[in-house]
């Protein structure tokens, strides 16, 4: 395949009405818009306290989740929105009604928004096309989390400009670390980072990584296998959380084999870049894909992230239920 | 009695302009360059379409028994007399499997007692139940008439028990065809070409190499017996590269495409919408081509529809856990020439390529199922007339709101396709009549 047969066409800037369901679509200037938008409001975000008054919103959950779901309703409820919250197992879903009946019903109780969180690939995808209101993906399976690419940007942007330096991202080098080929977190902030410039680069063990011809579009400017080999050339080094059942089959014999390569501990940590910083979607599993030491450290930044989740999706939010931002 | 008029006759005997007359029994009795009008016999008159021996489906899911609201005899084989079929081969994977004598004496019955519009070749399963496990009792089904066993939707994953049913085949001489997928390559259920498209996407999907090894491996056996084995759906160009190995070194294997392997690929899976998944997968645009090629230069024997119906429900449920598969018994034809056709100019009576999709979809599975009467092939003077009128030009977006199965999951609704099945004929008598069912 000489073409990349998965190209999305970025559609335009994200606005009243539309779904957010991945970072391709809104493209290099629909993500910037979103992300300086966010930059206006943070820190005090009050003038925007009664913009979605009288709105509902509702989180859709069928996957478990904890910072993504309050934040993304913390979010909702500062710009003085209704929170309508949903959970349901997938398995009581599959006895019962059908997913699209379930979306259907919840549109029909006059909600304006709805967030999706789903196991399964482009669960959002198909909610946006059952229902007549905006929905933003909360992360579908290992394909988009975009709403995390965003705090991922927010987080960069805010770690250099406190250091003086250029917000832009030309010219830094970003590492995504784990179980790249499982991650949507991966996906959504690989592209998110390279459309605003920065070089990616994916490292993982190697039944961990992508299919090849994938890379490029994925946003990865290459692969490696070789961490210790790229500790010293990262200005940021996102880690992916490693799940426990992913850490005993066919592609990963044992624990002791992924960290012996993989993990940010020991000596790998004095062989990181002075400059550089940490980054993680969380939730963490401290010892595995990081050590504490380097988690409660001053060069973490995951605190950072957790913050940033709020501004983020507010700025979503405001985006797609309101006028004000557009 | 049927009087058919100026058809370009196309049954592998070479492309004539004939009329051909059809006696009260169904048999034709005259096939000549012009007869003249006969008082009170209904005549067609057929100028700028090709006349055919009609379609058989070597795979249609027949959802019978256990399935009746996803489709029934009576719609299935309505489905199939619209698309030009008159005869298919049911799918033993049903609920309960037909794996046994009794199970194949009531489903026999069924169809004795149902409205049925075309005939149903009964298959069984290989295994009991579909499990991989022990093997149906050959001897007993071979007698009874059953001459086709597949697991169709589980590939026989254990060596040696597939070894042993080909000896079984080879004894009670019976056709073997293979679903080819290993299940150990599949980590999950997405029903995608594990690739670029899923690699993208973040689903793990199915790699061409659990259709080609395990495809691979039973060459390797079938080698050894005087057997016939059938590839069923391949849809890899390194299985068509295989199939074309194997006939050269003389294994008597034949294989089948389905029409919408011919005519998508992968990318059709971006779209994300439930309408895209199916076992095997959509797979790449080189496969895709291959494909193609393997039905023009006869390595791929047959187009076969694999009509999987399911209801709505099903497919709006999450992709992870939606059934795979598309309806194709009426849009097979169009959907082949399609694909096959896509570079022929329009006008032609026969367009290039359109014979191959002919062969494909009846003269060729007529030969491999033996079919009485039809498997010797040509529309000669003394064969009973099973015929499809085509119209090999005319263009129309697919409307699957008018089909009569019951289901509608096909990825074909609303697309262009080029073909049209105009007349059915089965045993001498109109079926189906300018696109619709005669009562």
């Amino acid at each position: 395949m000489t073409e990349k047969v998965a190209q999305v066409t970025a559609r335009d800037v994200l606005k009243f009405g539309d779904d957010f369901l991945t970072i391709d679509e809104v493209g290099r200037s629909g993500l910037e818009d979103i992300v300086e938008f966010a930059e206006s409001f943070v820190g005090d975000s009050s003038k925007y306290a009664s913009a979605l008054s009288g709105k509902i919103v509702a989180t859709m959950f069928f996957e478990g989740s904890t910072r993504t779901r309050l934040s993304f309703e913390l979010a909702a409820k500062q710009l003085g929105s209704n929170v309508l919250s949903f959970f349901e197992s997938t398995s009581s879903v599959k006895k019962g009604e059908s997913f699209k009946d379930t979306a259907k019903t919840v549109e029909a109780f006059g909600v304006d928004c709805l967030i999706v969180r789903h196991a399964s690939i482009g669960a959002s995808h198909q909610v946006a096309r059952w229902v007549n209101i905006p929905v933003i993906n909360a992360g579908d399976g290992c394909h988009a989390h975009p709403t995390q690419a965003l705090i991922d940007v927010l987080t960069i942007r805010d770690s250099l400009r406190s250091r003086g330096k250029d917000i832009s991202f030309e010219g830094i080098k970003v590492g995504i670390l784990g179980d790249v080929r499982n991650s949507r977190v991966a996906r959504s902030s690989a592209k998110a980072l390279s459309l605003l410039g920065a070089q990616v680069v994916g490292i993982a063990p190697a039944l961990w990584t992508p299919d090849k011809r994938s890379i490029e579009t994925l946003g990865f400017s290459s692969f490696t296998s070789d961490l210790d080999s790229e500790l010293e050339g990262l200005d940021f080094l996102i880690l992916l959380r490693i799940q426990n059942e992913r850490l005993q089959n066919k592609r990963m014999q044992s624990i002791n084999e992924y960290i012996k390569n993989f993990s940010m501990t020991g000596s790998r940590l004095d062989r990181l870049n002075p400059e550089a910083f940490i980054m993680h979607p969380g939730p963490m599993n401290r010892g595995v894909e990081i050590s504490s030491q380097l988690a409660d450290s001053k060069k973490s930044l995951i605190l950072n992230q957790v913050s940033y989740g709020i501004p983020a999706r507010m700025a979503v939010l405001l985006k797609v239920l309101s006028e004000v931002g557009n | 009695m049927l009087l058919i008029r100026n058809g370009t006759v196309l049954d592998g005997e070479g492309i004539r302009k004939k009329d051909i007359l059809i006696d009260e029994s169904g048999v034709i009795v005259r096939l000549e360059d012009s007869i003249s009008s006969i008082e009170n016999i209904e005549e067609i008159d057929v100028d700028k379409f090709v006349v055919a021996p009609s379609f058989v489906d070597m795979h249609t899911h027949l959802r019978v028994p256990g399935n009746e609201e996803a489709e029934d005899i009576e719609s299935a084989t309505t489905a199939a007399v619209l698309g030009g079929f008159t005869h298919l081969v049911a799918m033993p994977n049903t609920d309960p499997v037909i794996d046994s004598v009794s199970k194949v004496f009531d489903l026999k019955r069924r169809i004795q007692n149902s409205n049925a519009k075309c005939e149903i070749i009964i298959s069984s399963a290989i295994t009991c139940g579909r499990m991989g496990k022990e093997l149906v009792d050959f001897r007993d089904l071979s007698q009874m008439g059953i001459m086709y066993f597949t697991d169709d939707g589980n590939g026989v994953d254990d060596p040696e028990l597939f070894d042993f049913a080909l000896a079984l085949a080879q004894e009670y001489g019976v056709t073997v065809a293979q679903h080819l997928e290993f299940k150990e390559f599949r980590e999950n259920k997405y029903f995608v070409n594990e690739g670029e498209v899923s690699s993208y996407l973040g689903m793990s999907g199915i790699k061409a190499v659990s259709e080609e090894a395990m495809l691979a491996r039973d060459l390797a056996i079938a080698a050894h017996y005087n057997v016939h084995y059938h590839a069923m759906h391949v849809s890899t160009r390194r299985s068509v590269e295989l199939i074309r190995i194997a006939k050269q070194a003389g294994i008597n294997v034949t294989a089948e495409v389905t029409p919408h392997h011919l005519l998508l690929d992968e990318r059709e899976v971006l779209k994300l919408d439930s309408t895209s998944f199916v076992n095997p997968p959509l797979r790449t645009e080189e496969d895709c081509l291959a494909l193609r090629k393997g039905i023009l230069d006869g390595t791929i024997d047959a187009i076969a529809t694999d009509h999987a119906p399911h209801l709505n429900e099903v497919k709006d449920q999450p992709f992870i856990s939606t059934a795979p598969g598309f309806i194709g018994l009426e849009s097979a034809f169009r959907v082949s020439l399609s694909a096959i056709c896509k570079t022929s100019k329009f006008g032609d009576v026969v367009p290039q390529g359109a014979e191959s999709v002919v062969k494909a979809m009846s003269l060729n599975p007529a030969k491999i199922l033996k079919i009485s009467g039809k498997s010797e092939g040509g529309l000669g003077v003394g064969s009973v007339a099973e015929i499809v009128v085509l119209d090999m030009n005319s263009v129309s977006n697919l409307d699957a709101s008018s089909f009569s199965s019951k289901s509608r999951n096909t990825p074909f609704d609303g697309m262009e396709l080029r073909g049209k099945v105009v007349h059915t004929i089965r045993k001498g008598k109109l079926v189906v009549k300018n696109g619709i069912l005669q009562s």
